[in-house]
């Protein structure tokens, strides 16, 4: 009964067809105002979308109608304004051309529509498109591509977490599988949609679609009475959401599985409810299909007569809808009652009549029905000849079929090896990519840490140079000072040697020409020489670095004071010593200011004839004050302004932009002052 | 009897000056005259002057080293440096030799006669940077408590001095006289040496030279 089982196969495809086309909303929208629209030709925006409406309108009623509205839509430029709406019109597009079977057509719109939603991330369309471009590979037995995009499409329908849409995927995933007779697999794809469903807020239509197709497989692997319970479940659903075209198949895959529990009556029961169903709707070539259903069951019943009426009736509105499949069945099916009633002839004019049907839509099956029937119809009226021809073309297609049959089930067998590889592939790839993500996502870690590495280093780099230049410099600085302190020392270590000696022969010449002319000269060499020995001396110690603070000149005075001082029996004080701070001179600064104050007490020792010395220091803020005063007997401010002495003093100030002040009356004392900035 | 004064220069011009200046006073006599000190172990030895005066800087061998040698071989001789600095490390480093005391360059011809004097009687004048020097010598060696076993009163006149303060200030600020000072200051002088000797013996039998 090979005829019986491909009639099957149709009604399960018929089946998928109705769930995966029902989901188009009716439109109020008044279709003369779209067109007055049209007319007036506005922009090319309204104009695109009055289209794209005219199109969504005419989806359920008229296909080719919709077809054109769509494709005027798409004639219109592509806007930016109006880029989803593109693509979706491109969808639509491509839906009513897979409804229509023109599977190529469809794919080329929805490639269009993906190129777009692709450049724009429209992810919701890319999921749809992905889902209709499925749908085509499905119908030209591409189960691979298909499932490649319903894993697309799952994938951007997870990520936009739309469950609905997912659920939708599975039961296309579970119509893969059922192509390739993986029927474990649909199952388990099946379930995973109804589980979806079932979830709040619950899809009762979705759940009902799932339900019915877990009845065709649990139907398929003669699962009768699990298959009868989910198909009765989903008919409620459905009756309930009132989806009709759903109960009617619902009501007609009862029917099957009735028959095969050898349930007659209530199978015909249940094809008249489906009947009734299609009648109400107009759906011809369903209702024209289960009359065929319940005339087969009317021949299992050997109640020819009703099966000739049943199939009769098939064949009239498999005539008004030209349906060459429908009539195809129809004849054959009136052959064979005709057959069972004996009248041959009859049954040679049907089969003739479904044979010439059969070859129009490449029917093998029907074919190989039609040469059996014929040649044992013969063979019954003794026309052994015609009966041996057709017997003949009937083995020799039935050989043909059978090895097709033994090739397509290795094939089928390969093929699911195949798909199993792949899917493991798939799922190799999947954790690939996954692996390739996240060492992506380390990488970039990695290129990050070493930018920002990298500009620490050039940070720490130029901060590390900038120190070591600073101490470059200091420690340059410091060199320099020790050369030229090491530069002074030396010379004055040879020099002063020499200057002693010249000091001390300029001495002894004195004495033994004491009372000469020449004796003068030698004491002017003697003097000289000391006052160079001394001057050299203060260079040499304001030079050295180590006498750098107002602390160690100030040993320095007490020790020059006291060697001036104490052999003329002058007292001094020094005070205020505690004012001073650690304030480190310069070598200008502590060779004036020393200068300034051997001048001072020098002048005090030689010509004040006073008995003490007063020396204050005081520091203020960033000045330094210093005071020298003498209670000797003072001198004429005017008489001893020429002496270099004074102006020296005055000029050393100056130079260290100090203040400079002295204070002498005749008899009472002299007083210096001086004043300056620190820094 | 004159004194036997040797003179360790490398100026010819000084070091004939000095001669001169000696040679003029009645009290002492020159024994001798060198330009370095390669061999004055042998000229201590054959002159056996009284009094010594040393350059610290010299070609060769420095002062230094000619004053550790004297001690070395057991001669007592006074031996006064003769520097143009006396802020100078060298300076500190030769009493710590076992020098007697120092004479600044600039003050030869002032104060030879009489520094010599003071000397032979121990009174060697010390300057706030060398008393500076010793002070912070001590500070250097503060594993030990009072590495030079230096005396209150010593350290008091030291630390004084080294602020500057003359002896006379010193003395006021004591309450002694200035020959108690310059006492105190002999003491350091020879606590130092003696210090420095007992270093260098110990230092001899550590690198087994006796």
């Amino acid at each position: 009964m090979s005829s019986v089982n491909s009639f099957f196969r149709s009604f399960i495809f018929a089946g998928g067809l109705i769930s995966l086309t029902v989901n188009l909303l009716a439109q109020e929208t008044n279709e003369d105002s779209l067109l007055q629209i049209v007319r007036e030709n506005k922009d090319d925006n309204s104009t695109f979308r009055a289209f794209k409406k005219l199109g969504s309108i005419n989806e359920k009623i008229n296909t080719q109608k919709a077809i054109s509205y769509y494709r005027q839509a798409l004639s219109f430029p592509f806007h930016m304004e109006y880029a989803k709406e593109f693509v979706q019109t491109y969808n639509s597009l491509g839906e009513l051309y897979h409804i229509a079977g023109k599977y190529d057509s469809s794919h080329l719109a929805h490639q269009r529509a993906l190129g777009i939603a692709q450049k724009f991330n429209y992810e919701n369309e890319m999921a749809e498109t992905y889902q209709g471009i499925a749908l085509n590979f499905i119908r030209q037995s591409k189960p691979d591509s298909a499932r490649a995009c319903l894993h697309q499409a799952l994938t951007l329908w997870t990520r936009l977490g739309n469950p609905q849409k997912q659920a939708s995927v599975y039961l296309n995933l579970g119509n893969v599988s059922l192509d390739e007779a993986n029927y474990t697999e649909a199952l388990n794809q099946f379930i995973k949609a109804e589980r979806i469903y079932e979830e709040p807020p619950r899809d009762q239509d979705g759940l009902s679609k799932a339900l019915s197709n877990i009845g065709n497989i649990e139907f398929i692997l003669k699962n009768y009475d699990i298959a009868a319970d989910y198909t009765q479940k989903a008919m409620r659903l459905s009756a309930e959401s009132g989806n009709e075209l759903n109960v009617a198949y619902c009501h007609r895959l009862m029917g099957r599985i009735l028959r095969k529990k050898t349930s007659y009556e209530k199978a015909l029961s249940e094809y008249r409810e489906a009947i009734k169903i299609y009648e109400r709707r107009g759906d011809k070539r369903n209702e024209s299909e289960t009359l065929q259903s319940i005339g087969n069951i009317y021949y299992d019943l050997h109640q020819f007569k009703n099966a000739l009426a049943e199939y009769h009736k098939s064949l009239q509105i498999a005539r008004t809808i030209s349906n060459s499949s429908l009539m195809a069945y129809a004849f054959s099916g009136i052959g064979f009652a005709w057959y069972e009633l004996k009248k041959f002839n009859l049954a040679l004019v049907y089969f003739d009549s479904s044979m010439t049907k059969a070859k129009e839509i490449k029917n093998r099956y029907l074919m190989m029905d039609a040469y059996q029937i014929i040649s044992s119809a013969h063979e019954e009226q003794n026309h052994y000849r015609e009966a041996l021809k057709f017997h003949q073309l009937y083995s020799e297609l039935k050989d043909s079929l059978v090895q097709e049959e033994n090739r397509q089930g290795t094939e089928e067998m390969e093929a699911k090896y195949q798909n199993e590889k792949k899917q493991t592939e798939i799922e190799l790839l999947k954790k690939d990519q996954q692996l390739k993500n996240v060492s992506i996502q380390q990488n970039r870690t990695a290129q990050t840490a070493m930018v920002v590495a990298f500009i620490l280093l050039i940070i720490i780099g130029l901060l590390a140079f900038n120190r070591h230049r600073l101490i470059h410099q200091a420690k340059r600085q410091m060199e320099i000072e020790y050369m030229r302190n090491q530069i002074a020392r030396d010379l004055h270590d040879d020099m002063g040697s020499t200057l002693s000696s010249i000091h001390i022969i300029s001495q002894l010449a004195l004495k033994e020409n004491h009372d000469e002319p020449s004796g003068k000269y030698f004491q002017r060499i003697s003097e000289n020489s000391a006052k160079m020995m001394e001057s050299m001396s203060d260079m040499v110690w304001s030079i050295n670095p180590d006498n750098d603070s107002l602390q160690k000149m100030l040993i320095k005075m007490k020790e020059f004071s006291a060697e001036m001082l104490e052999p003329k029996n002058m007292s001094y004080q020094f005070q205020g010593e505690e004012t001073l701070n650690g304030t480190v001179l310069d070598v200008a600064k502590r060779k004036n200011i020393f200068l300034i104050f051997k001048e001072s007490i020098n002048n005090a020792a030689k010509y004040s004839e006073g008995s003490s010395v007063d020396i204050h220091f005081a520091q203020v803020a960033n000045e330094l004050l210093l005071t020298i005063r003498d209670n000797g007997k003072g001198f004429d401010y005017m008489k001893v302004q020429s002496g270099n002495g004074l102006k020296n003093m005055k000029a050393r100030a100056l130079e260290i932009k100090g203040q400079l002040n002295l204070e002498a009356i005749e008899g009472q004392g002299t007083t210096l002052k001086l004043k300056l900035p620190l820094t | 009897m004159a004194l036997s004064v040797v003179v360790y220069e490398d100026n010819d011009l000084l070091r004939e000056s000095i001669v001169s200046m000696i040679s003029l006073n009645k009290q002492f006599q020159v024994g001798g005259a060198f330009s370095n000190v390669l061999k004055v172990e042998e000229q201590v030895k054959s002159i056996e002057p009284d009094i010594i005066l040393m350059d610290i800087d010299m070609p060769g061998s420095t002062g230094i080293e000619a004053v550790s040698k004297i001690r070395s071989a057991g001669w007592q001789t006074p031996i006064m440096m003769l520097t143009v600095f006396d802020d100078n490390k060298h300076v500190f480093d030769a009493i710590c030799a076992g020098a007697s005391g120092y004479l600044l360059k600039k003050h030869l011809s002032a104060k030879l006669y009489d520094s010599i004097e003071e000397l032979r009687t121990g009174g060697a004048p010390m300057s706030p940077s060398i008393a500076r020097m010793v002070i912070s010598s001590m500070h250097k060696k503060a594993a030990q408590l009072n590495p030079y076993g230096l005396t209150a009163r010593e350290t008091d006149v030291l630390t004084s001095l080294s602020k500057g303060n003359s002896y006379k200030l010193i003395a006021s600020e004591f309450s002694i006289s200035i020959d108690t000072v310059r006492t105190h200051i002999k003491n350091v002088y020879e606590k130092l040496q003696v210090h420095s000797q007992a270093e260098a013996v110990a230092k001899a039998i550590n690198e087994k030279l006796i």
